[in-house]
């Protein structure tokens, strides 16, 4: 191998390797524009560097990291859906039992006699009872949880608060 | 306070909370280094099939011998030795075994066909010509070249890894890329 190839050679693997300094680049680049040959070793050289290190990684096991950081739309997205979960479950648990309640028909008929008759002026705006009225119920056995997010900027955060229903087991002695 | 004093104190605080016993800071020590010490076996011997077997064994003995680390800042050179050691001595006793015809020492690449059929439909025959390829490179060559594509590192780095002047690292590189393009040549197209 000439001097000058083997200078090429070298000149390719700092290249490849991010270890050319400015004025390498420059002659590298001067030398591929000039030789159609080390054009071609130099896509040989590049596309062998590629393929191999793909196959390296992927033998082991490397092609997907374990511990690359999720994004922060990934991160800040699952913060809002266990937020959302959270405050869902405790909307289920004081929602009231429901009253088993009379048909509006019904009551229409048995005032009038009649199933066609117009409704009764009370029956259009009658006063509904606040049946959702928040109860004064207190929120216990539940765990309180901040999560942290680091925002891009320095000092910015995202702190989501969510109160966790702590579930506990009941062990049944009766069977009803 | 440079970032290099940072590390090296937050190396000697990991270094010393292991040293204690503490099972986070073990962890933390192996998820920081387990990577480039499988680069440094793989390097050695060649062969991917053997990679987490002396890996375990590299941890096992990193444990048994954490005591006797004066220096934390040394870990890494620690380590490497651990490592090469091990993969020597396992390469050794493969050829052993493979002289008394227990072990066949053929390619053994493509092995992960039968542990993982998804890896086996997506490895091509490409890709096990070129793994056998660096396979074959003499150990000299691999272990840079390994260090380089797997951990991304300079050859600096390389080169205080291995204990070798920078030029020799970069040396080892194009000659590994030189013997790779006369094995290849025409079985990968540019």
């Amino acid at each position: 191998m000439s001097p000058a190839s083997e200078h090429l050679e070298r000149l390719i693997s700092r290249y490849l390797d991010n270890e050319c300094t400015p004025g390498e680049r420059r002659e590298l680049r001067a030398a591929l524009r000039s030789d159609p040959a080390a054009e071609a070793l130099f896509d040989e050289h590049s596309t062998l560097d590629r393929e191999v290190g793909h196959a390296l990684r992927h033998a082991m096991g490397r092609t997907f990291s374990m511990y690359a950081p999720r994004p922060l739309w990934s991160r800040v997205g699952r913060a809002f859906a266990v937020a959302a979960a959270a405050c869902l479950a405790v909307m289920v648990w004081l929602a009231p039992p429901k009253q088993p309640g009379q048909r509006p028909d019904a009551a229409r008929q048995a005032r009038t006699g009649s199933w066609f008759a117009p409704p009764a002026w009370e029956d259009t705006f009658q006063t509904r009872p606040q049946v959702y009225e928040q109860p004064h119920v207190g929120l216990r056995g539940t765990d309180r949880h901040w999560i942290v997010i680091p925002g891009e900027g320095p000092g910015e955060y995202l702190i989501v608060e969510v109160d966790r229903v702590r579930v506990r087991l009941v062990a049944i002695r009766e069977d009803f | 306070m440079t970032s290099a004093t940072t590390d090296a104190e937050a190396l000697h605080e990991l270094v010393s909370q292991v040293q204690r016993g503490s099972r986070p800071a073990a962890d933390a020590l192996v998820r920081e280094h387990d990577t480039w010490v499988r680069s440094v076996i793989y390097g050695v011997t060649g062969r991917i099939d053997l990679v987490d077997d002396i890996a375990q064994q590299v941890w096992t003995r990193a444990w048994q011998r954490l005591g006797s680390l004066k220096d934390p800042q040394r870990l890494r050179s620690w380590l490497y030795a651990i490592a090469r050691n091990a993969a020597v001595d396992a390469g050794q006793a493969r050829k052993r075994r493979a002289a008394l015809g227990l072990e066949d020492l053929g390619g053994h690449v493509g092995d992960d066909r039968a542990r993982n059929p998804l890896r086996a439909a997506l490895g091509d025959e490409l890709r096990r010509t070129l793994l056998r390829a660096v396979e074959a490179l003499p150990a000299i060559y691999r272990e840079p070249f390994v260090l380089r594509h797997l951990e991304d590192w300079s050859y600096a780095r390389i080169g205080e890894l291995l204990s070798l002047p920078v030029d020799t690292v970069e040396t080892r590189l194009v000659r590994a890329r030189r013997l790779l393009r006369e094995m290849l040549a025409g079985k990968v197209e540019p």
